[in-house]
C-alpha cells in the first residue's frame, strides 16, 4: 500500500514527538551537538544538571561553547574531545553548583551526544567509604602497634621476671644441698616449699610466654626424628618421684622403639602436662601411660583413678583459664594448660581428647601424626 | 683439675654457677661481656664455656662464632646457657656453633650432671 504525503508527514511527526517524550523522560541529561557545538536536541535535565534556568525550547539552538561559558570544566571538554579530538569520552566527574556529574560523549553521525548523569549521591556514598576504609587502616595500623607492643612487653617482662627467679631457685637447690653447711629438717621443709613455689610461678611465666607466642602465630616448629618411647620414659622417670610421695603406682606400657618426626619440645610439653595433671589430681591409686601406633599416628594416653570431671565441665575443658573445681582442694595452676595442649596438638597436625568419669577417673589422650608435613 | 670458663653479665647467676661447679670440683673461669670471654677463651684454654646469650656489647652467639675462630689446639665445647623465652632460638646456637644449650633457671639439681655429659662428650 503507498503511503501519502499527508500521512508520511503525519507520522513523521508522530516519531519526533515520541522521540521528545523518551528524551524527556529520560533518567539522563542528555544534549545532541552539531560539528560546531549547536545544540539540535536537549531535555530540562541537562540543563538543570548544567546549572542553568532556562526551557528546552530556548537551548536548542544555541553554541554549547557560550550557553555554557560560566561552566569551564564542560567547555573545556567539549572543545577538546569534540571541536579537535572527535573521539568519544568520559569525564569521570565535574562539579556543577556543589553537585558532582559524570559526563559521557558518544559520535553520532555529524555531531556529539552528551550523556550527563547526577553522580552526587553515589560520590558522597565513595567518599564515606573511602574515609571509612582509611579509619579501619588506620585502626588496624594501630591495633598491630599494640599487638607488637603487648609482645615486647610479655618478651621482655618474662625475662625480667625470670632473673629474680635465677636465684631464687638457685640458691633454695644449693642450700637444699648442702652445700652452704648443713640445714636443720625443718629448714629443709621449708626451703623445700620456697623452691616448690619458685618453680610454680616460673611454670605461669612459661605458661603466659607460650600463650603468647601461639598467639602470635610466632610458634616456630623444630622438626626432628626421635624415639617417642624414650621421652615418654624419660618424662615418667621424672615424676616418679612426685607419684611415690603421694603413693601412686604408676605404670607404662609401650613398644621399644616408635620413631616420629615432630617437635621433640612441643611432644614432651603436652606429655608433661597430661602426666602432671594426673598425678596432681590424684590422691590414690594409679597413674597409667600407654604409648601405641595406629596407622599413621602415634597416641598417648593418660589415665588416672583421680577426681574425675564432671560432664558439665568437660567441654570446656581445654578452654584457656578454665580451672575447673572439682573436690574441695584448691590445685595450683595457670589454668593454660590444657588450652596449650590442644593448641600445640594442633599445631603438630595432631589432636587431644579426654574421657572422665567423674569422682573415678580420667583419660588423656594426644594423638600426633608418626611424621609433621 | 678442669677448667670451665661462664659467661655471665649478671652478678648473681655468675656467683650461683660458679659455686655449684666449684663445688663439684671444677675450676672456675669468669668473663663478664662477650668481649671478655673471647680474650679468656684464648689465654687460659677453658674446657668447657657456659655461655649466656643476652649480653651486652656483642652477644653470645657472636663471642661463640669468634671462639670458634680462634687458632686453638683442642676445640672447646660451648654451651649456651639461655631463657625458656628464647629457647625457640635453639638453632641459632647450634648454628653459631654451640653443642647444646641449658635452660636458665639452671636446676642445682641436674646441673652438674648436664655439665659432666658435655665434657665427656
Amino acid at each position: 500500500m503507498a503511503i501519502t504525503r499527508t500521512e508520511q508527514e503525519t507520522s513523521l511527526f508522530e516519531l519526533k514527538e515520541f522521540l521528545l517524550s523518551i528524551l524527556a523522560n529520560a533518567p539522563y541529561g542528555i544534549l545532541a551537538l552539531d560539528l560546531e557545538g549547536e545544540i539540535i536536541m536537549t531535555n530540562s535535565l541537562a540543563i538543570e544538571y548544567l546549572g542553568k534556568k532556562m526551557s528546552v525550547n530556548r537551548a536548542v539552538g544555541k553554541n554549547i561553547l557560550e550557553l555554557f561559558k560560566d561552566v569551564p570544566p564542560l567547555t573545556k571538554t567539549v572543545e577538546t574531545y569534540i571541536k579537535r579530538g572527535r573521539k568519544p569520552f568520559t569525564v569521570p566527574s565535574i562539579q556543577i553548583n556543589k553537585r558532582f556529574m559524570l559526563i559521557k560523549g558518544r559520535l553520532i553521525l555529524e555531531g556529539t551526544i552528551l550523556m550527563i548523569e547526577d553522580i552526587t549521591d553515589q560520590k558522597i556514598i565513595e567518599d564515606k567509604l573511602r574515609k571509612q576504609t582509611q579509619e579501619l587502616e588506620e585502626t588496624n595500623i594501630r591495633l598491630k602497634e599494640f599487638d607488637r607492643l603487648k609482645s615486647m612487653f610479655l618478651a621482655s617482662m618474662s625475662h625480667e621476671l625470670r632473673t629474680p627467679l635465677n636465684s631464687i631457685i638457685g640458691f633454695t637447690g644449693i642450700i637444699l644441698q648442702g652445700i652452704s653447711g648443713e640445714i636443720t629438717e625443718d629448714q629443709r621443709k621449708e626451703l623445700t616449699m620456697v623452691k616448690n613455689s619458685a618453680n610454680h610461678l616460673l611454670e605461669l611465666i612459661n605458661d603466659v610466654i607460650d600463650v603468647s607466642k601461639i598467639e602470635a602465630d610466632k610458634v616456630e616448629l623444630f622438626i626432628s626424628e626421635f624415639n617417642l618411647s624414650d621421652i615418654v620414659k624419660e618424662i615418667r622417670d621424672s615424676f616418679t618421684a612426685a607419684a611415690e610421695e603421694k603413693g601412686l603406682k604408676m605404670s607404662l606400657k609401650t613398644p621399644k622403639r616408635l620413631v616420629i618426626k615432630s617437635d621433640k619440645r612441643r611432644v614432651k610439653q603436652v606429655i608433661i602436662n597430661f602426666i602432671s595433671n594426673a598425678v596432681k589430681f590424684t590422691d590414690r591409686g594409679e597413674v597409667e601411660i600407654k604409648v601405641v601406633k595406629k596407622d599413621k599416628k602415634a597416641e598417648v594416653s593418660v589415665r588416672d583413678t583421680g577426681i574425675g570431671i564432671e560432664k558439665k565441665d568437660m567441654n570446656k575443658l581445654f578452654n584457656a583459664f578454665s580451672r575447673i573445681h572439682s573436690g574441695s582442694v584448691m590445685r595450683e595452676g595457670s589454668g593454660l594448660g590444657l588450652y596449650l595442649t590442644k593448641k600445640i596438638s594442633r599445631m603438630l597436625g595432631g589432636e587431644v581428647t579426654a574421657e572422665s568419669k567423674f569422682g573415678k577417673e580420667s583419660k588423656f589422650t594426644f594423638i600426633v601424626p608418626l611424621e609433621h608435613k | 683439675m678442669k677448667k670451665i670458663l661462664v659467661v655471665e653479665n649478671n652478678k648473681q647467676n655468675m656467683y650461683l654457677m660458679s659455686r655449684i661447679l666449684k663445688n663439684a670440683g671444677y675450676e672456675v673461669l669468669e668473663a663478664w661481656s662477650g668481649e671478655e670471654s673471647v680474650e679468656v677463651a684464648a689465654k687460659k684454654k677453658p674446657d668447657l664455656i657456659l655461655m649466656d646469650i643476652q649480653l651486652s656489647g656483642i652477644d653470645g652467639l657472636e663471642a661463640t662464632k669468634r671462639i670458634i675462630g680462634l687458632e686453638m689446639e683442642k676445640k672447646v665445647p660451648i654451651i649456651a646457657v639461655t631463657s625458656y623465652a628464647m629457647a625457640g632460638d635453639r638453632e641459632k646456637f647450634l648454628a653459631a656453633g654451640c653443642i647444646g644449650y641449658i635452660e636458665k633457671p639452671i636446676d642445682p639439681d641436674t646441673f652438674i650432671t648436664e655439665i659432666k655429659k658435655y665434657l665427656n662428650a
